[in-house]
């Protein structure tokens, strides 16, 4: 073993009680960081996911319909424009957009839909719905319906229908029945309902009636046409900038999910931020410890350092020898801790639970957690020594050993 | 004999100003590869600043100082470091070993800063306890140790990378006169058999007696270089 390093570690054993001491001040720190990290990324990976269940990280639509002045002579002045109303209308050149967007790299998933409203008539009852006019296949990579059915299955052939939970609840409508769904330009088709799901938000599960696209279109008198389409991104939090850049190139509107969920996004970065704040406040508490503990071993072995300078070693040793015990601190501190910390997520996870006994949400127990706060710690560790290590490389030998 | 050091008009002062106190003044003089010397004085005569100045721990005001034919007051830190590792040995009145480590890693740490692998130290640091009489006593920690013990270890850590010189200040300082005796002897054996250099600083009397030479400084000045001592 390089001589620096035996060093560093014989010095931290001579002072066992010490550094079992701050390791564990450091363990206390990091289980902190941990916890609190799975706590939130388990949180709000569930709140997203929630979200996104029944949602595509982007959808584009045909642009909205603007006023346009007329071109009449003489000085005009405006004294209120009325906004046009905003009709179902279908994306111009489908074909080539589909195309165009599957050659995007961010994008890895794309479906293309025809939706409208109309209303699903049995018997007596009637409801408003949102037809969706979907590719089965297509659409389950947006939103994977499949895995969400109470009941039936995913099939959406010619004159199929899959309806949310309430809806068939509301419907009286099992799984086999027939249905009567009629646009609002007078269109009518009659479907058997092959599968219901739910979703667990209240929207869809009321209102939506998944058809196949040409159903759709047919229903809706859009032949051949789309009025949407819904992508996924690789990265999820790219797709704000993704949907600017698309709207930029195509004439479309593309409104990513957070934009959509404005609230949603304001409570997780708030959540981000209070959490980083807390984080921070525990690494600087870490670090103080970590260098003061250092600052004192400094002290206490002036007079080896002296001799082991009088004996030539030189100032970037001894400086090194200091880093490595900070960041040997830091990295059983945080080898401690994360131990620590995942027993108390686990025990979170086991206390808190809801009223059916299953855990409110999955705990963010990743890999790249304990990794992360383990270079986080050895980073915090090898900072922190910095200042007592350089004060131990600029000790002058005479006067160290003379001092001790 | 080649001169191992030599000093020529070595001037050295501590404090700034008004506060400047001299305490080195004009030193000179040559030590031979393997001479065996002793450097005598009152308290505050300058021995130890002297001993500094040879040990290459401070930088003298002016003057020169040659070590093994180099002249080292130019020299920068560094370069200094890496110096004192290759050609000196340090012994020092309490013995200033680590507690950390055993009587046989104590000895090896000269040359494990200069990064020689531990395995390849272990027979030469063994024989070199033997020789001080400490077989047995390798695995030991410093706090396990008698006072002449560890004495030894010190002395045998200070010969281990083979200085050309090695520096003793107040060797014996510490001890009983039994085991001064024994410890000087050691000395003198290692001088004797290896050739190596001592320049020893002492208020002894009878040990500097038995020097082949005596450097006397009186108020920072070298008043006195005699040899060879008639005790010898």
């Amino acid at each position: 073993m390089n001589f620096e390093w035996q060093l560093a570690l014989r010095l931290l054993r001579e002072g066992r009680a010490q550094t079992a001491l701050i390791a564990a001040g450091i363990g206390l720190g990091v289980a902190v960081v941990v916890f609190l990290t799975a706590l939130i990324n388990g949180l709000q990976a569930n709140l997203i996911a929630r979200t996104l269940g029944s949602q595509a990280h982007i959808t584009l639509t045909a642009p909205d319909r603007t006023v346009i002045p007329a071109q009449l002579p003489g000085p005009l002045e405006f004294q209120s424009v009325q906004p046009r109303p905003q009709r179902v209308a279908p994306i111009l050149n489908s074909a080539l957009l589909l195309r165009q967007l599957a050659a995007e790299p961010e994008i890895t998933a794309i479906s293309p839909l025809v939706s409208g409203a109309a209303f699903a008539l049995r018997g007596t009852a009637d409801k408003s719905v949102a037809v969706i006019g979907v590719d089965p296949e297509a659409y389950t990579r947006i939103i994977p319906l499949q895995t969400q059915l109470v009941a039936g299955e995913w099939r959406l052939g010619s004159e199929e229908a899959v309806i949310g939970r309430r809806l068939a609840d509301e419907l009286g409508i099992q799984t086999g029945d027939r249905l009567t769904l009629q646009s609002a330009g007078g269109r009518s088709l009659n479907v058997t309902v092959r599968g219901i799901f739910e979703l667990g938000v209240k929207d869809p599960d009321r209102r939506w009636v998944l058809l196949s696209l040409r159903s759709a279109q047919n229903l809706l008198n859009l032949a051949g046409e789309i009025t949407g389409i819904d992508l996924t991104v690789r990265d999820l939090f790219t797709a704000d900038p993704v949907a600017a850049r698309l709207q930029q190139q195509h004439d479309i509107t593309a409104e990513s999910w957070m934009t959509s969920n404005q609230q949603l996004m304001t409570g997780l970065r708030s959540q981000s931020a209070s959490s980083s704040v807390i984080r921070f406040f525990v690494l600087v508490s870490v670090a103080f410890g970590i260098a003061s503990v250092l600052a004192v071993a400094v002290v206490q072995k002036q007079r080896d350092i002296g001799i082991l300078r009088a004996m030539g070693m030189p100032r970037r040793a001894v400086l090194r020898v200091f880093l490595i015990q900070g960041g040997v601190l830091g990295l059983f501190g945080a080898l401690a801790g994360s131990v620590a910390g995942a027993g108390l997520a686990r025990l979170f996870a086991g206390l808190v639970r809801n009223t059916q006994g299953d855990p409110l949400f999955p705990i963010a127990l990743t890999p790249e957690l304990f990794l992360s706060a383990i270079a986080v710690a050895v980073f915090t560790g090898l900072l922190a020594a910095a200042l007592p290590a350089s004060r131990a490389a600029a000790l002058d030998p005479v006067k160290a050993i003379r001092n001790s | 004999m080649t001169p191992i050091l030599q000093l020529t008009d070595v001037c050295h002062a501590y404090g700034e100003g008004e506060n400047r106190q001299p305490v080195l003044h004009n030193v000179s003089f040559t030590l031979a590869a393997g001479e065996f010397a002793a450097l005598v004085g009152q308290s505050g005569s300058g021995k130890s600043t002297l001993l500094n100045q040879v040990g290459l721990l401070e930088h003298a005001l002016s003057g020169s100082i040659r070590l093994n034919g180099q002249e080292v007051t130019t020299l920068d830190d560094n370069a200094l470091t890496r110096l004192r590792n290759e050609q000196l040995g340090f012994i020092f009145q309490f013995h200033h070993l680590l507690n950390a480590y055993t009587a046989l890693e104590n000895v090896m740490v000269p040359l494990k800063i200069r990064g020689r692998p531990e395995k390849a130290l272990r027979e030469r640091a063994q024989s070199l306890l033997a020789r001080a009489g400490l077989s047995g006593l390798e695995n030991r920690f410093p706090n396990q140790l008698s006072g002449g013990q560890q004495q030894r270890v010190a002395i045998v850590r200070a010969l281990m990378a083979g200085p050309a010189l090695v520096l003793a200040d107040e060797p014996t300082g510490n001890l009983d006169s039994e085991t001064t005796g024994r410890i000087f002897e050691l000395l003198r054996q290692i001088n004797r058999e290896d050739g190596t250099a001592f320049l020893i600083v002492t208020h002894d009397h009878g040990l500097a007696m038995s020097c082949d030479r005596q450097l006397t400084l009186k108020d920072g000045r070298l008043v006195g270089d005699t040899s060879p001592s008639p005790a010898r």
